[in-house]
């Protein structure tokens, strides 16, 4: 029997790469608004969470902490980042400066990805394992391919037993009535992440399925540049790291406050159920999942503010 | 000479030449031990020939209520102290034998406290109903965490906070303190609900309304003893939480016990679910189970959710 030879996994296919670079971030990006975001990072920020995206490297920028781990698995590629894809993600989901949604979390930075965009399977799988036993407490993954990988699936349930969250990106193909939702999202143990629009909708490039658990913002997202400076781009790969930002704010408010860490996936099911805003078809559908997450709400509900004395 | 014959001459040639291999009893392990400390006796080094056996005989002076699980001659355990024994002295044998005899190996174990530890000083009593039942309400949530670790932690955060001028200042202290505690939670203490300990407590300070510092110092201080006491209770190897039973199934062949244990004891958040015992024959793990009045004995692998609809 012939050997099934592993999947490779890349950069979701069909990324719209927009070409804009900014020297400087703009004071208010829509998704991150400032009249929202600023009162939210007064609460909790993602101190003492250890976020790692798992993408093409990085590259040191003005609003990115230094890593306080790094590995690249990729031979003959150092983990610094040569495609500016891993950069711009690690920047949305902690960056400083108001680019990032947790911007207090500490990061850790595995190159899956080659400069080229594309990786191994099993370069992937050694990665997650790798960020769980660094202290990852969230992964992100904006990475994405056609077919299931045991390895990095055991993985991801390795990463439970930990008390680490993956997350990872839906894709990029759009919906058209057939399931389009790329591995490893669609394990289920991921957390599948769709990206909406700055109007709320869908963005029409959004992987669809019944897999798909959240949308977050992922189109026109201004982060950091792996040149320096900003770049837009626009992908599910932008609203992985959102995704990932937030999940970062939440270990850290249960964490803080005293409950006790999710344990499976289905804890987070329950939980986001509760706190998104359900959009589409109602109830969980294949375009929004449970539906976009209501931050303000999240981070009302986890901080128990009723608590005067202890 | 035939050929059978010469065979049947060679075989036996062989047979006699060969080293016969007595069984020898070995059992390595700790001298001493601090009182619920978890300790590994191994009998792994022992020779035994194929056919042969080899058991235990635990000291027939310990306790009715000890306990211990065996997985592959290896015997996993925790001992405490008597009441009113400043240390105690238990004594193993192992017996190892086959066709070629038997051999007897014997261990000694002091359970003794670690150098320096002050023994457990009794707090001064609580003379406030209020606060007696703020520490019993305290009590019942500390025990539920089941986590002595963060409670030690928490305890010494509460003993050092200085008074703030208003009472508002010194329980923003106060949250700061235990929130830091808790943040930096680490490994199986994440595992652990402080949420409902604050929520029980919270309440009861509430009831108690302090209107001054020093009230509500007393009231810190009534927690920290309820979470010290915890930190001491710790030190005993407790009966009914299977947090602790659960180490004992570790064992070298104890795959399925592991593999149960790294795939369904994270779903068990509740409690519900007592675990009496947990041991291996021939590799196949078996499990005695409680829930409620209900008890049952699980053999082989089985999902977290059949054994609590088995159990219903």
């Amino acid at each position: 029997m012939a050997k099934r030879t592993p999947p490779v996994y890349t950069v979701p296919p069909d990324l719209v790469l927009e070409p804009d670079v900014y020297a400087a971030a703009p004071s208010n990006l829509w998704h991150l608004p400032k009249d929202i975001w600023s009162s939210i990072w007064a609460k909790v920020s993602g101190r003492t969470i250890k976020i790692a995206i798992l993408d093409t490297g990085m590259n040191s920028h003005e609003d990115l902490p230094d890593p306080v781990s790094a590995k690249s698995f990729i031979s003959g590629q150092s983990w610094r980042d040569g495609n500016g894809h891993g950069t711009h993600c690690a920047g949305t989901a902690l960056g400083r400066n108001g680019i990032g949604v947790a911007p207090g979390a500490e990061l850790i930075v595995g190159k899956v990805l080659s400069n080229g965009g594309s990786g191994s399977s099993s370069g992937i799988a050694a990665g997650i394992r790798w960020a769980v036993d660094e202290g990852a407490d969230v992964i992100s993954m904006s990475l994405g391919g056609g077919s299931s990988y045991g390895p990095t699936n055991s993985a991801i349930d390795y990463a439970w037993t930990k008390g680490c969250i993956v997350n990872a990106a839906a894709g990029n193909s759009g919906y058209n009535g057939r399931n389009t939702i790329g591995w490893p999202s669609k394990y289920k143990s991921c957390i599948c992440n769709g990206a909406t629009r700055s109007d709320g909708s869908i963005a029409n490039f959004s992987s669809g399925g019944r897999e798909l658990d959240w949308a977050t913002p992922g189109q026109a997202i201004i982060s950091a540049s792996y040149r320096g400076g900003y770049a837009t781009m626009s992908g599910t790969s932008m609203a992985t790291p959102f995704g990932s930002g937030l999940l970062a704010l939440i270990v850290e408010l249960m964490r803080r406050e005293g409950q006790a860490e999710w344990t499976a996936k289905e804890s987070f099911n329950a939980f986001i159920a509760k706190f998104t805003e359900d959009r589409g078809t109602p109830g969980h559908d294949v375009r929004f999942g449970h539906g976009v997450p209501l931050y303000t709400e999240i981070v009302h509900a986890l901080n128990n503010e009723n608590i005067q004395w202890a | 000479m035939g050929i059978k014959k010469a065979l049947t001459w060679s075989l036996l040639t062989l047979l006699l030449t060969s080293p016969l291999l007595a069984a020898e009893a070995v059992i390595t392990g700790p001298d001493q031990v601090r009182p619920g400390q978890f300790t590994v006796l191994s009998s792994q080094e022992s020779t035994i020939a194929d056919g042969g056996k080899g058991f235990w005989i635990p000291d027939p002076s310990l306790p009715e209520d000890w306990q211990s699980s065996e997985c592959g001659g290896v015997l996993n355990t925790a001992f405490e102290l008597p009441p009113g024994k400043a240390q105690v002295t238990y004594y193993f044998h192992y017996v190892a034998y086959d066709g070629d005899g038997h051999s007897v190996a014997t261990k000694s174990i002091l359970v003794k406290p670690k150098e320096g530890t002050p023994p457990p000083v009794d707090p001064p009593p609580i003379d406030s109903p209020s606060l007696v039942e703020l520490k019993k309400k305290s009590d019942t949530y500390v025990v539920k965490a089941n986590d002595s670790v963060t409670a030690k932690r928490l305890a010494a955060v509460l003993r050092e906070i200085q008074p703030a001028p208003s009472i508002e200042a010194t329980a923003n202290l106060v949250r700061d303190g235990i929130e830091e505690v808790l943040l930096t939670r680490e490994d199986a203490q994440r595992n652990s609900d402080w949420l409902s300990w604050r929520l029980a407590v919270n309440q009861e300070i509430v009831a108690i309304a302090p209107t001054n510092v020093p009230d509500y110092m007393e009231c810190l201080q009534v927690l920290a003893t309820s979470l010290e006491s915890a930190s001491m209770q710790s030190f005993l190897p407790r009966k009914t939480e299977p947090a602790v039973k659960l180490t004992v199934i570790v064992g070298p062949d104890c795959h399925y016990c592991d593999l149960w244990k790294q795939r369904e004891l994270p779903k068990i958040t509740d409690w519900e679910v007592t675990i009496q015992d947990a041991t291996t024959r021939m590799q196949i793990p078996s499990f005695i189970l409680k829930k409620g009045s209900s008890t049952k004995t699980f053999v082989g692998y089985t999902p977290y959710e059949t054994l609590l609809s088995s159990l219903e």
